[in-house]
């Protein structure tokens, strides 16, 4: 089979020179010829040639427009093409080159220089085109790659969200625990558990394998999977007992059971158990290598480090591990949380640490905040750190708290559990007693001996059977107890910290967030700024349309004023048309603050003041669109910790508001007196 | 008239530039014969040349020849050659029509 010839056009009116082309090139191309640059244009469209030859000079379109259209098209934008150029006509050469010609030849044409250009050019255009192809090919290969990884990280993150993040049980009395978890953008093997034992009884295990990637996960996946095979072991093996294995006898199993593949594998894993007992007032730990545990005592008022000498598990095979025990009792709290916490970094490398940890956990408990809010404000508080940057490692927590006040309901199962311990016992010992007897010889383990043990043991089935009956019955009963209940606290915290109307932070949760933030600023010596706004004229409105539209362009400027802010930062209702805008980790110099802070109020006073379309509904009619106007006079004030406490960086903004109306409305004003330190 | 001069060719110059010759009814006219045309030769020439000259390939024109060849010395010679004369100025768009226009009237087969 022969090669097939490049394929050349040559655009020329001229004949004379297409003649002299003809002679040059048709032995050894595919020759297209066309005598005008509109023809040429539809050639090409149906040939795709390998190169174009085009004259300059052309009746109706000239070479050059010829040459722009080709270069405009991307089916035509690599053809190379060469002018053809009077002699000499250096402008002609130049235009050309400009708008993308690869070459040209000077007429009349050379033959044999013609022929050359034309082979050099075919010749680069095919090496450009294999590179073009194996770039083509890499980066399919690339995108093969890059779509595995991917799936093998959603595969990862999977096992890491179903497998080994561990849910709260329902059941758990007395106590309130809570969790979060925000993933990283990588894999890793953090895993958790929560597992109720008895109804004041239950084990947390929190762990991390060594290293990142989906094998990391499944080690994890593997683990946790091992704990639980091991707990199920170990209370099979004590059965006829109500005796739990304890934290040691769990993790020296999970230890002997795990180790030798762990070592096989070259990986080791951290994990810390808690047991909390709540009857008996303690918690018990096995740290193996783990982060710490933070114990709030209500009645130190200081936080208790929990920590373990063990080596992690899969270190050392002679290793053995042991618990400590401490007491705890209403009020206290428990803080269990992965590295990727302590060890997340802000922009400038510095580590988050536990230092910072325990203030935000010790502040947190100080508002008498409950698990949920109080882990909601730890992660608010690492946001401000990092300043929201994406998480390199895996975030987790949980907060297990112990209230100081326990509910009524917590007594209603002691009653069915004694009485089922005991009926246990009871089986225990009739089944001790017939092994005790069979062992003594025949002359003891008669027919009617064997049957009548066989028959209390009976017995004592069915009063089991009826007894776990009663209890399934009465888990229930708490089970939707405690989803209600869990319903009723968080309407109860979204009443208490969030405004019902707009769903922006109360004044209540404000004064929290603006106290983190002083903290924060104490910690980076960065300012933070408040700003307090009120709605020109709110009152106009509600008059002439009722409060449901008063209500419509409240929740439409709580929305703008969300637009303006970034995540880290706090919109919050203040009362009536009043919000308040808190701004934190502004920057070190008080004039690079100050100048942040003013063009993000100028931002908010003009998106405040675009025009607002209020849909009001009306009954039994059509709803209608009411257009309206409305503009915010703005007070700033810059704050950083120790220049005063809330309520003065409060009234501070509220001083710079009013003076913001008394000079007219609809603009932004800086506390003076604090301008006027800033400014000097 | 380029090189090598055809039969054709040079009939249909000849008719063109020379004047009519004055008839003289003394001497009988010496009869010419023409070559008869193949209609199938031809048709499978001109279906292979259409769709070049429809792209303006320079192939053409050397198959055009091949045409003009072929048809030499019959009576369709001197349109033949006057549908070529387009090519020398690379017009095959009028040559394409002209063909067209002779395949319509000589009911050449003409593949669509």
């Amino acid at each position: 089979m022969t090669k097939p010839r490049p394929k050349i056009l040559a655009i020329d009116d001229t004949p004379i020179n297409l003649q002299l082309l003809l002679a040059a090139l048709k032995l050894d191309f595919d020759l297209q010829i066309t005598t005008s640059g509109v023809l040429g244009l539809e050639f090409a469209a149906e040939t795709l040639p390998d190169l174009i030859l085009l004259d300059v000079m052309m009746p109706e379109m000239d070479g050059f427009e010829t040459c722009r259209r080709f270069k405009a098209d991307a089916r035509f934008r690599d053809i190379p093409i060469i002018f053809l150029t009077a002699l000499g006509d250096v402008q002609a050469e130049s235009t050309g080159l400009s708008l993308g010609a690869a070459d040209y030849i000077a007429k009349p044409v050379n033959v044999d220089t013609a022929q050359q250009r034309i082979r050099n050019l075919l010749e680069r255009e095919a090496l450009r085109k294999e590179i073009q192809t194996q770039f083509n090919e890499l980066k399919q290969a690339t995108d093969l790659l890059q779509a595995s990884r991917q799936r093998e990280l959603e595969f990862g993150n999977a096992i890491q969200h179903t497998l080994l993040q561990g849910v709260i049980p329902k059941g758990i009395e007395g106590a309130s625990v809570s969790s979060f978890s925000e993933p990283s953008q990588v894999v890793d093997g953090d895993f958790s558990d929560i597992r109720r034992l008895h109804t004041n009884s239950f084990d947390v295990l929190v762990g991390d394998v060594m290293g990142k990637g989906v094998g990391a996960a499944l080690i994890g996946a593997g683990v946790r999977s091992a704990y639980h095979q091991v707990l199920a072991d170990l209370q099979v093996v004590k059965a006829f007992g109500t005796v739990l294995p304890t934290p040691a006898e769990i993790v020296n199993e999970l230890h002997r059971v795990v180790t030798p593949r762990l070592v096989e594998l070259s990986s080791f894993v951290t994990l810390a158990l808690y047991r909390f007992d709540l009857e008996a007032g303690t918690l018990t730990c096995v740290n193996a290598g783990h982060t710490p545990g933070l114990l709030l005592s209500a009645r130190q008022g200081e936080v208790l480090t929990i920590m373990g000498d063990n080596m992690p598990i899969g270190v050392l095979p002679d290793e053995v591990y042991v618990e400590v025990c401490v007491p705890i009792g209403p009020g206290d709290s428990l803080l269990v949380y992965s590295d990727g916490i302590t060890e997340a970094c802000n922009a400038g490398g510095e580590q988050y640490g536990q230092e910072r940890l325990i203030a935000a956990f010790e502040a947190g408990r100080k508002a008498a905040l409950v698990p949920f809010a109080l882990l909601d404000s730890i992660q608010q508080t690492l946001k401000g750190f990092t300043g929201g940057a994406p998480a390199q490692d895996d975030q987790s927590a949980i907060i297990v708290e112990w209230p100081s006040q326990v509910l009524p309901m917590t007594r209603a199962v002691d009653k069915p559990e004694t009485r089922t311990q005991l009926l246990h016992r009871r089986a225990e010992a009739v089944a001790r007693n017939f092994l005790t007897e069979a062992s003594r010889g025949d002359k003891f383990l008669t027919p009617d001996k064997a049957l009548q043990v066989l028959y209390e043991l009976r017995v004592h089935q069915v009063e089991l059977e009826l007894q776990a009956e009663e209890l399934l019955r009465t888990q229930r009963e708490l089970e939707a107890d405690i989803v209600e209940r869990k319903r009723m606290e968080d309407q109860v915290r979204q009443l208490a910290f969030y405004d019902p109307l707009t769903h922006l932070p109360n004044r209540r949760l404000l004064n929290d967030r603006l106290s983190q933030t002083l903290l924060a600023s104490k910690r980076s010596a960065f300012h933070g700024a408040l700003m307090f706004m009120d709605l020109d004229n709110f009152k106009s409105l509600n008059d002439q349309h009722g409060h449901s539209a008063g209500d419509l362009l409240l929740v439409e400027v709580a929305r703008r004023l969300k637009c303006c802010v970034r995540e880290i930062d706090t919109v919050a209702r203040f009362g009536g048309d009043e919000f308040v805008v808190l701004l934190g980790e502004l920057a070190l110099s008080p004039q690079e603050s100050m100048a942040q802070a003013g063009v993000i109020a100028e931002k908010i006073r003009l998106a405040l003041a675009e025009p607002y379309a209020l849909n009001m509904a009306r009954e039994g009619a059509d709803a209608v669109s009411l257009k309206h106007r409305c503009t915010a006079s703005i007070g700033v004030t810059l704050f950083i910790d120790g220049d005063a406490n809330l309520d003065g960086i409060l009234m501070r903004a509220d001083v710079a508001m009013y003076e913001a109306k008394a000079q007219g409305r609809n603009r932004v004003q800086f506390h003076a007196a604090r301008a006027e330190a800033v400014l000097g | 008239m380029s090189k090598p001069v055809l039969q054709g060719e040079l009939w249909a110059a000849l008719v063109k530039w020379l004047p009519a010759a004055p008839v003289t009814p003394q001497s009988a006219p010496t009869p010419v014969v023409l070559k008869p045309v193949d209609p199938e030769a031809i048709s499978i020439l001109i279906n292979e040349i259409l769709p070049m000259l429809a792209r303006g390939k320079a192939d053409a024109i050397d198959r055009f020849q091949a045409l003009q060849e072929l048809v030499a010395g019959s009576e369709l010679a001197p349109e033949m050659a006057d549908a070529g004369l387009p090519l020398k100025e690379f017009r095959f768009d009028l040559t394409r029509q002209r063909l067209l226009q002779m395949a319509a009237k000589y009911e050449w087969r003409i593949a669509q």
